[in-house]
């Protein structure tokens, strides 16, 4: 059994992991928290980084907003995928290929961002990041 | 800010007179000082030590929803399923 408690593998982290972590309110903080307290290689997309900062924008307040921001900062094992034009069509095109679900272009990203990491675990509890075949943490891989 | 003799360092803190009300009622009710309030509840915002620094995060809000990470389109976008 592959866990992502070890050290090689990289895992990729959605906004669900992030907010999961952030808001003890939720069900699954506490494997989040777990998660978080020793964590592998991380990768996420920018525009995870911009809905995660939307979340706490609409739901709290600008503080709370920069409060996520510096959490951000300080996450040292995340590696930050950037959003260009390049991503972008990779990104169109995946929407495209799966217009039948749907994808955020944050999802979207993410997922176009697990096939070309060849990530095969992904912190998320949004069951849309498991349609290229990544298995979520959550399902307790 | 100076130390005593017990290993604890003395500081002043300027509270608002309505966080020094609210803390005096809440130590009361403890049946602790108001100084020993303020130590639990700094003890409560710090990292346990030897945590990396993005664990003080941990936790950061309580929205009162279980279902919060499951149901960020519906704050970011407005909905999508």
């Amino acid at each position: 059994m592959k866990s992502c408690m070890a050290p090689k593998t990289e895992c990729y982290v959605d906004t669900s992991a992030l907010i999961a972590f952030l808001d003890r309110s939720d069900s699954y903080h506490p494997l989040f928290r777990k998660l978080f307290s020793s964590p592998p290689r991380l990768v996420t997309s920018a525009l995870v980084v911009a809905e995660g900062h939307g979340w706490f924008l609409r739901r709290y307040d600008g503080n709370r907003a920069i409060q996520f921001l510096n959490f951000i900062g300080d996450l040292s094992p995340l590696f930050i995928q950037g959003f260009d034009g390049q991503e972008l069509g990779k990104t169109s095109r995946l929407v495209k290929r799966l217009a039948n679900q749907p994808l955020t272009l944050a999802d979207a990203h993410g997922l176009v961002i697990i096939n070309e990491h060849r990530i095969s675990i992904c912190w998320s509890t949004d069951r849309h990041l498991g349609l290229t075949g990544a298995k979520l943490v959550i399902q307790g891989v | 800010m100076y130390k005593n003799g017990d290993n604890m360092i003395r500081t002043q803190v300027s509270l608002d007179k309505q966080d020094y009300a609210m803390a005096r009622k809440e130590a009361k009710a403890l049946g602790i000082s108001v100084a020993e309030y303020v130590r639990r509840a700094i003890r409560g915002v710090l990292p346990a030590s030897g945590q990396p620094a993005w664990m003080r995060y941990a936790g950061l809000v309580e929205s009162g929803n279980p279902q919060s990470s499951r149901t960020i389109d519906e704050i970011v976008y407005g909905s999508k399923d």
